[in-house]
């Protein structure tokens, strides 16, 4: 016959397992906030101790990490946009496997969301279909056009090649052709790159001029990067990254402060205010 | 939720409705709710290693400063108590001043329904007892139903038991502070008054036992008790707001060296507080922060969070949450915005909570304009200006009405520090007339007119005894140059103040001392001209359509709408009154402080004195003097007296301070 011994537990077990101390607690957010910053997502009952499982929970969601079903996972657009960071393309497949923690549907809303909003391209590369961060370097509608229009004569002629096997190509107009159609890349190219460069260069500035409080005052962040850009490429790479949430740009509250040179530095925002500091968001700080 | 609050654009730190996105803010709320678990934690296990945390909170306006006060206190609610301070602008904050503070909002009651003072108690003697912190009102509750001795013994055990563990607590001050939720009306109203530090009438100091006011040197042993016994269950949490004000553009920055100074010493001293400091980012970071030595900020910034603007979601979010609120809303979010406007607010940068609630209000109101990102510089719309300081002003001056009323009606006289601020605030806009804070008490301002200049001293005092000696100290004072004591007309001396107003008399007779009466208009006025250029100042001043105002259109408007001149206070100290004043007040003081308490005035009043007495059937003077005020604001004591002169058929007079009607035979 077998016999289960129970171990009977001590008060002070009952006692912890009831009523975990705050020290506890803090350990147990920490270890959850650092699985959440590696996996994206962990499961509700990882959240240990059980006893302290709704605190946790409750504590992690004021953080905006998101719950669902049975997964805590950390909000689908940031992973999203974790995932096609710096111009990233991956296939539905892949994108799918960075999603922890989201269904089939949602990841389906989230990609609609993400195209709509501008904040993913969908790219064909041969027949596959594939999704590109907002950074990577495609073509915009003007591009694609300039680049049917320069290669319309090559695919023309190919195309009629198909049926006349005995004509041929002059390999100088193949040559025209595809220098047409790279001039057009290229300048495509060197934009956004340009655009790129600019931003990595404003992002830098702004955490080597800020206070402790965490804010870069916006007319320093533009001094200092006299000689690599000019105040009105630093000011557009600026906007830039706040339209991309790598930072936000705040209102001036200040008493009239700002002198000539620094309103001149600084940029429009709403209602009549002045944008006059700058602060990294978390995504980009990581 | 109702359409005033799209009105308030400014966060309200006791706010009834409210709206708020957790997601937004979360790591500054987290930092300051752990602060408070910390401290509570500590308070338990190791008491004697116990300090104060100070923490600061940076934004830009409208970013949702005051906003994280309310939600802190909704979200912890009576497991902490919350106390909002503006800092006095003109005048140096002392710690009489901040234990006034404290002790006023200890009253104010929590969003479970009981006062503050009730959750610190009841928290404190929950834990003393091993019952734990959570349901301070059941405690206070049960204890309330035992008879008075076997109460009396409990709290005097938790008493002892404080003092085993913190020995410096001032036992007369937490002996009354432990009793106070277990009062009731006026006993409780006299506890709260002798606990914050006030003046207390000689009734109410009789009321609690107590043989005189706290003192001005026992203050810092206040607060020490406070937030020591505090800590254990309901640590207090104080918010210094708008700092931004204590910064002088001009000057050398001496009121930003006293706040750091006192908060330095709350913060070194006391066990137990929470300190919270909040300002606009670019004036901690460009005139605050700049001002502190090493020590200071050293002390004050343990931590420090600047709120982050909401993102693209998140304005969605806000957006549709203000919507939600609309009450009977016709349409489904995106109403009343529409979807072109919510996609231009998601993808414009800069925007704060406030200018959220703005567009709302905005669209709600049939505002069709889409306003782009506007140029730098775009001088605001003169109408909208106009309406928007007017509205402004307004409520303002409702809020402080309201106040005064309150006052007057607990008999409480109003903060002598907010008036005098209040002084200094419309002393810009007087001609002729400069206001300046003065060094020492009871002289708390100094006027200078084309004759000279004059010190002037808010007599506020409750307790005759003080006021005899402040008047003595004034009339010393005279020596070396002209004072003006000034003091609420409502609370006029009662003519059984005998020797109060024979050292009035005295003051008076030195021809160098003038007695000014504040009307409570005047004092209205005061008070929200002060909180008025405070908000210009913090930058929570907008037109009609949301933009922010500077300081400079504020000061334009005071002066061109609000007539400061005119006021009743500028007219009293103008140097033009300044000899009729004299006669007056001298004429006055020496009919009363002679013989008949009736002086020959015939003022406004008179006619609803007697109706107001006929409600009555009997009362003080006193009182009737304070119901006739309620119904005439012009009225005076001297009026009041002159109606009952000419009706003595009818009204009787017994002795000199009970009023009431003959019987008619």
């Amino acid at each position: 016959m077998n016999t289960r011994v129970v171990k009977p537990k001590t008060r002070a077990k009952r006692a912890v397992a009831r009523d975990p101390s705050p020290e506890q607690i803090a350990e147990s957010l920490a270890a959850a906030r650092q699985a959440l910053a590696l996996e994206g997502a962990i499961k509700v009952t990882a959240l240990k101790p059980a006893a302290a499982r709704d605190t946790l929970l409750a504590t992690l969601l004021t953080e905006g990490y998101e719950h669902a079903a049975t997964w805590l996972r950390v909000p689908l657009r940031q992973q999203l946009a974790t995932a096609l960071k710096h111009g990233a393309v991956l296939s539905e497949k892949a994108l799918k496997m960075h999603m922890r923690g989201a269904t089939a549907k949602e990841f389906t809303a989230l990609r609609a969301e993400a195209l709509q909003r501008g904040d993913a391209f969908l790219v064909y590369r041969g027949k596959a279909v594939a999704l590109a961060g907002k950074d990577a370097m495609v073509l915009d509608k003007d591009s694609l056009r300039a680049v049917r229009q320069a290669l319309t004569e090559l695919t023309v002629g190919l195309a009629k090649l198909a049926k006349a096997r005995s004509a041929t190509l002059l390999a100088g107009d193949v040559t025209e052709a595809l220098a047409a159609a790279q001039a057009v890349v290229g300048k495509a190219s060197a934009a956004t790159s340009n655009g790129s460069g600019a931003m990595t260069a404003v992002l830098e500035s702004v955490t080597a001029t800020r206070e402790p409080s965490g804010l870069a005052f916006v007319p320093k962040v533009v001094a200092r990067l006299t000689g690599k850009l000019s105040v009105e490429e630093a000011r557009a790479a600026l906007l830039k990254a706040a339209e991309l949430e790598l930072l936000e740009l705040r209102p001036e509250g200040g008493l009239a402060r700002l002198n000539t040179a620094e309103l001149a530095a600084c940029l429009p925002g709403p209602n009549g205010t002045v944008l006059s500091w700058a602060r990294l968001r978390q995504g980009a700080q990581q | 939720m109702t359409r005033a609050f799209f009105d308030a654009v400014h966060a309200d730190p006791w706010a009834v409705e409210f709206v708020d996105l957790h997601t937004l803010n979360a790591k500054a709320s987290f930092a300051i709710e752990e602060a408070i678990e910390r401290t509570r934690s500590l308070a338990r296990s190791e008491p004697k290693s116990l300090r104060s945390t100070s923490l600061v909170v940076l934004g830009p306006p409208g970013a949702g400063k005051t906003h994280l006060f309310t939600r802190l206190r909704r979200r912890v609610g009576p497991r902490a108590v919350f106390v909002h301070i503006r800092p006095l602008v003109h005048a140096e904050m002392t710690p009489r001043f901040v234990l006034g503070e404290i002790v006023r909002q200890l009253a104010y009651e929590t969003l479970k329904g009981f006062p503050q003072v009730s959750a610190l108690v009841g928290s404190l003697l929950g834990h003393l007892s091993g019952a734990g912190t959570d349901f301070p009102s059941t405690f206070v509750g049960e204890l309330s139903e035992l008879p008075e001795p076997e109460r009396a013994a409990r709290l005097s055990g938790a008493l002892e038991q404080v003092l085993e563990t913190w020995p410096e607590t001032d036992e007369s001050y937490l002996e009354r502070l432990l009793a106070t939720p277990f009062a009731v009306g006026s006993t409780r109203r006299a506890l709260l008054s002798w606990l914050s530090g006030r003046d207390c009438e000689v009734a109410q100091l009789e009321r609690i036992g107590a043989t005189a006011s706290l003192s001005e040197e026992r203050a810092l042993g206040a607060l020490r008790t406070l937030s020591a016994v505090a800590s254990l269950g309901a640590p207090i949490v104080v918010v210094f707001d708008q700092l931004e004000n204590l910064v002088d553009a001009a000057g050398p920055n001496s009121r930003l060296a006293a706040y750091a100074n006192l908060t330095a010493e709350l913060i070194d001293t006391m066990r137990g507080f929470v300190v919270v400091h909040m300002a606009l980012d670019t004036e901690w970071e460009r005139a605050i922060a700049p001002s502190f030595n090493l020590s200071q900020r050293s002390r004050l910034v343990m931590g420090q969070e600047a709120l982050e603007l909401p993102n693209a979601q998140q304005r969605e979010d806000l957006l549709r949450l203000f919507v939600e609120r609309i009450p009977e809303c016709p349409e489904a979010f995106p109403w009343p915005l529409g979807q072109a406007r919510v996609a231009r607010l998601r993808s414009q940068i800069g925007l704060t909570p406030r200018m959220l609630l703005i567009e709302c209000r905005r669209a709600l109101e049939g505002d069709p304009t889409e306003t782009e990102v506007e140029v730098l510089g775009t001088a605001p719309d003169g109408e909208a200006l106009e309406a928007g300081l007017d509205a402004e002003w307004r409520t303002l001056l409702t809020q402080a009405r309201e106040q005064v009323q309150e006052a007057t009606e607990q008999r409480a006289a109003l903060d002598p520090a907010r008036l005098a601020d209040g002084l200094m605030a419309a002393g810009e806009f007087m001609t002729g007339l400069q206001i300046s804070a003065a060094l020492a008490l009871p002289v708390r301002l100094s006027l200078a007119s084309r004759l000279g200049s004059e010190r002037i001293a808010l007599v506020q005092e409750s307790n005759h005894r003080s006021l005899a000696a402040t008047l003595t100290k004034l009339t010393t004072l005279t020596a070396t140059g002209p004072v003006i004591a000034l003091r609420e007309r409502v609370r006029d001396l009662p003519p059984t103040w005998k020797e109060t107003l024979r050292k009035r008399s005295a003051l008076l007779a030195t021809k160098k001392a003038r007695w000014l009466e504040l009307e409570a208009e005047d004092c209205a006025r005061l008070l929200a001209l002060d909180a008025l250029l405070q908000a210009a100042r913090s930058g929570d001043v907008t037109d009609s359509r949301g933009q922010p105002l500077t300081e400079p259109q504020v000061k334009a408007w005071v002066t061109s709408a609000l007539q400061v001149n005119d006021w009743g206070i500028a007219t009293s100290l103008a140097p033009a009154a300044e000899d009729a004043a004299v006669e007056e007040a001298t004429a006055e003081a020496e009919a009363l402080a002679t013989a008949s308490p009736i002086a020959a005035r015939a003022e406004s009043g008179a006619a609803s004195t007697l109706p107001t007495l006929r409600r009555l059937r009997i009362a003080s003077l006193d009182r009737l003097v304070r119901e006739v005020l309620r119904v005439e604001p012009n009225a005076s004591r001297a009026s009041v007296l002159a109606a009952i002169e000419a009706a003595s058929d009818s009204v009787q007079l017994v002795g000199r301070s009970i009023v009431c009607m003959r019987s008619k035979r």
